[in-house]
């Protein structure tokens, strides 16, 4: 269930024309690969000299619990999330989470405690859409908005079809996503989470604490 | 006195017109999702689209187009190159940056923004590369683009916020000797809710004075 990474940001020196023009504050992603890659992308130069890590959440929730529930959680830390669907229950297939009815939207809140600049959910994204009743993937077309304000809508063709965000700028923090179903899919299919993925970049301070924390306990093994 | 009444009116219009909606800013990846945003939304709003074929083949310090509220310039550190039918910069590695400085008024300003955007190679033939797209708001999309016809693009949710600029930023190492280029401009206004319920009284006005 839990698919902990770690990713080293390159210190690498800003291209000159990067700060030329507009600076982006949420950047949307339509691929994974680009997703995964862009905490340590020079070019985007999103944390320089700071370490993002990464969480992939697979949902593999079983047993009487994961049909009907009102609310799904999972995560820890950073990464603890939890999921209600905007109208009725929401249900498990052991791999993935959808609303039990055609039409609701799937939230989902991220509300552990985290200290500004940095910390918190920085990024997200995942592998979203709609399923029948028989479980299999149908194509259609989703609303994924974010709690600052920015979304991006896009038409689901294939179950490997990715979207994103990462948001740049350090004092914002993600709170919360919606997932809402859009067009002729959302009168009859519900819509769907198969995977989803979620980055952090923890702020200096709390790096120095684990560094601390983890010379204190070398030092008492010795001891 | 009259006025008074009339912007009174157009005040409680406006705010629970705006009341549901979380102001924002929208991505896509597709025309067509950009194409039905505009008629689900906002269907009182229009959209143009220019081909960017109307300038001679050559190189320009910037280029400008559009007329209104769609008017639009272009510049790049080292110039721009206008094609036949497309726009890019004459330097690899360059930003291709817009302006939008067609109108200040939320009535009739921009709203909606998206393009066919790619690299073209020094026989100005397309080539395929990725490209990080930002507004003036700071939105922005990555978009890895493979064929001529990929779209990118944006709506304001709140229609009181204007589009006022677009940097295009070549990505990757597909930019080396290749140029970034736009190929088609599409434009979205939208009439603010304000503007509409103000028109929407001046004809009611209008109407009772007839009669």
């Amino acid at each position: 269930m839990k698919n902990l990474a770690l990713a080293t940001l390159s210190a690498a020196a800003l291209v000159a024309s990067a700060n030329a023009g507009y600076v982006p504050d949420v950047i949307s992603f339509t691929s994974l690969a680009e997703w995964q890659a862009a905490p340590s992308d020079p070019e985007l130069n999103l944390y320089p000299d700071h370490t993002a890590q990464f969480y992939t959440e697979d949902f593999n929730i079983s047993g009487p619990q994961s049909f009907g529930a009102s609310s799904f959680s999972g995560g820890s830390g950073w990464s603890s999330w939890t999921a209600t669907a905007s109208n009725g229950s929401l249900s498990s297939t052991g791999t993935s989470i959808y609303a039990a009815n055609s039409g609701a939207s799937l939230d989902f809140t991220f509300t552990e405690p985290y200290s500004m600049p940095l910390g918190g959910v920085r990024g997200i994204g995942g592998g979203f859409g709609f399923r029948s009743m028989a479980g299999e993937f149908v194509p259609g077309k989703i609303w994924l908005k974010l709690s600052t304000g920015d979304s991006i809508i896009k038409t689901i063709t294939s179950p490997q079809a990715f979207v994103g965000f990462w948001v740049a700028d350090p004092n914002q923090v993600i709170t919360s996503i919606r997932v809402q179903p859009l067009g002729t899919g959302a009168a009859y299919y519900s819509v769907n989470a198969d995977t989803m993925y979620m980055g952090t970049v923890p702020a200096p301070g709390a790096i120095a604490l684990l560094g601390v924390a983890g010379l204190a306990g070398s030092r008492r093994r010795r001891d | 006195m009259k006025a008074f009444v009339l912007f009174a009116s157009v005040g409680v219009i406006s705010s629970v017109a705006s009341a549901d909606v979380v102001p924002g800013v929208v991505a896509f990846a597709n025309l067509k999702d950009w194409q039905a945003f505009e008629m689900d939304r906002f269907p009182s709003y229009y959209t143009v689209v220019d081909p960017l074929t109307g300038f001679k083949p050559d190189d320009y310090s910037s280029l400008s187009g559009g007329s209104g509220w769609n008017r639009w310039t272009v510049t790049a550190a080292n110039g721009v190159h206008a094609g036949s039918s497309y726009v890019s910069t004459q330097m690899d590695g360059d930003d291709l940056l817009f302006t939008f400085t067609g109108s200040t008024s939320a009535a009739n300003g921009l709203h909606g923004i998206g393009g066919n955007f790619g690299f073209r190679n020094e026989a100005g033939q397309f080539q395929p590369g990725k490209i990080l797209l930002t507004l003036s708001t700071g939105a922005s999309i990555v978009q890895n683009v493979t064929l001529k016809t990929d779209f990118a693009g944006f709506w304001m949710e709140d229609p009181n916020v204007l589009i006022t600029g677009m940097r295009l930023q070549p990505l990757g190492n597909a930019f080396t000797a290749n140029y970034v280029s736009v190929d088609n401009l599409y434009f979205g206004g939208v009439p603010a809710p304000g503007a509409l319920a103000l028109l929407g009284v001046a004809g009611i006005c209008t109407a009772k004075r007839r009669r």
